[in-house]
């Protein structure tokens, strides 16, 4: 009998402290973890609709010009040398990897905005144009090791809608320089995959 | 109210838990060195109490030998797939969350320690840790093989309910750590309030005592409300007597540490019946058969 009360007592406490917690977390919950998405079929669609519109559209270049509000990205940091195409090649594919494999960034995001677009942001241009710094990561505030946050630069850019490829144009690259900066935006999948890309470019 | 709600990444927990552990670690060390100061300026510096603190530390390592070759990477990989295969709902690793997440293990934490007091196979390891007849910080080092087994099922709920393995490890940790930080005679009785919610270095003496009073009193964590609300909590009054009813009289690592299951295992087998066996190993300690008790 008194094993009985002192389990109903328990299982009454635990469940206050549970129930006060999920109601502090309500906007927070997960039907799984994030980096679990990307192990295959059990993936839930992250998506939401008025962020598909965002990069909604062909996958054809094409061009607009537009207001950009500025925003804040938290991800991994990395110096690209622009001088050497193979060598800032495999540092943005190593930032990418890096990006991908910082758990801790994508379950942040996963709740607190629910956004599935990752930022590739190209800045700090060296005069020469022959250094840039790049941040890849989500349009969120969180700490966490080996994280950076940076607010992006509000002002005029153009669109360019980016290929299956998301290879940027040349003359995106032109037109950011000499002292422009570059937000490529990625929509991600509920597999992980990127499934659409554009890119700001702003003067 | 924003930094509440701010995510700790599993690299920051990772990091925060080595951070508290190992801040944990340098002030219970130099409470240590207070403690054989205090001892020292009294003369009551012994061969015995320094070889007792020896022996505590030399069981500690035993024990995070054991732990690390067998206990843990089962413990974490359980953890992990009850969280991904089994749990409620995903919980954000937020401050919020580890708050809780303490609250909850603390409560654990008090049934996990009633278990290890009160059946035979518990009491078999968690002895070790309360056969020491001093009571000092090294104490909270004297493990017993299977302690680091013990808290598994009382805790593996917590991965069910959604919290990262991570938060629950840390939480873990802290209750804990609080709990080492108990192990003192140099603080006295802490202020009322204190006392009344709060675990205390006062609580936990009385813990360790074998003063017929005290024994299986003040199970609690970090909150002594657990032991007044299942009625098992006890205030200091009488000087306490450190150690178990059957002392172990020596200060031999080896011997202490697998004191417990020696004692138990020749219990076993000398039992008559295999009824009388299973008793021994699920039984509250003092625990005898019927045909037994009759006879003495
Ligand atoms: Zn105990």
């Amino acid at each position: 009998m008194t094993m009985l009360r002192h389990i109903l007592l328990t299982s009454i406490i635990v469940a206050a402290v549970y129930l006060l917690l999920l109601w502090v977390n309500q906007d927070g919950l997960l039907q799984q973890p994030v980096w679990a998405a990307d192990q295959g079929d059990t993936a839930v669609e992250q998506t939401r609709p008025e962020q598909q519109e965002d990069l909604q559209g062909s996958t054809v270049e094409t061009e607009s010009v537009a207001t950009f509000e500025s925003i804040t990205i938290t991800g991994v940091l990395a110096d690209i040398d622009l001088n050497d195409p193979v060598l800032s090649r495999s540092q943005v594919e190593s930032a990418w990897q890096r990006f991908s494999e910082h758990q801790g960034l994508h379950r942040a995001v996963s709740w607190s905005t629910g956004s599935n677009i990752a930022y590739a942001y190209y800045h700090h241009f060296s005069n020469d144009f022959s250094t840039a710094r790049l941040i890849i990561g989500y349009q969120i505030s969180t700490t966490g090791s080996g994280l950076h946050t940076i607010q992006s630069e509000s002002g005029n850019y153009r669109l360019y809608q980016l290929g299956a490829s998301a290879e940027l144009p040349d003359d995106a690259w032109t037109s950011a320089y000499p002292d422009g900066v570059i937000l490529e935006r990625h929509r991600i999948d509920s597999n992980g995959s990127v499934s659409a890309s554009d890119a700001l470019v702003i003067q | 109210m924003d930094y509440l709600y701010q995510i700790l990444s599993d690299e920051y927990l990772e990091y925060l838990h080595r951070f508290i552990d190992d801040w944990g670690f340098v002030i219970a060390g130099s409470i240590l060195l207070l403690e054989l100061l205090l001892l020292g300026v009294r003369k009551l510096v012994t061969k015995n109490v320094l070889g007792d603190a020896v022996a505590n530390f030399i069981t500690l390592g035993m024990f995070i030998a054991i732990n690390t070759v067998l206990i843990g990477v089962m413990y974490v990989t359980l953890f992990y797939w009850v969280y991904l295969n089994f749990a409620l709902v995903y919980l954000p690793s937020n401050l919020w969350t580890l708050v809780a997440c303490i609250v909850l293990a603390d409560i654990a934490y008090y049934w996990e320690h009633r278990f290890v007091h009160r059946v035979g196979f518990g009491w078999a390891t968690h002895a070790v840790h309360h056969s020491s007849p001093y009571f000092n910080i090294s104490v909270a080092y004297r493990f017993g093989p299977l302690d680091g087994l013990m808290p598994l099922p009382f805790h593996l709920p917590l991965a069910l309910l959604g919290f990262n393995p991570l938060v629950i490890f840390m939480s873990e940790m802290i209750v804990q750590l609080y709990q080492t930080l108990l192990h003192t005679e140099v603080v006295g009785k802490l202020p009322k309030p204190v006392e009344a919610v709060f675990n205390t270095p006062s609580h936990h003496r009385v813990h360790h005592g074998s003063n017929p009073e005290y024994i299986d009193k003040n199970y609690a964590g970090i909150f002594i409300i657990w032991d007044k609300m299942f009625g098992t909590f006890e205030q200091e009054k009488a000087k306490v007597i450190y150690g178990v009813t059957t002392p172990v009289n020596t200060v031999n690592p080896l011997k202490i540490f697998f004191f417990g299951y020696g004692r138990l295992f020749k219990k076993v087998f000398a039992a008559k019946s295999l009824k009388g066996a299973l008793g021994y190993l699920i039984k509250p300690p003092g625990w005898h058969p019927a045909d037994k008790m009759t006879e003495g």
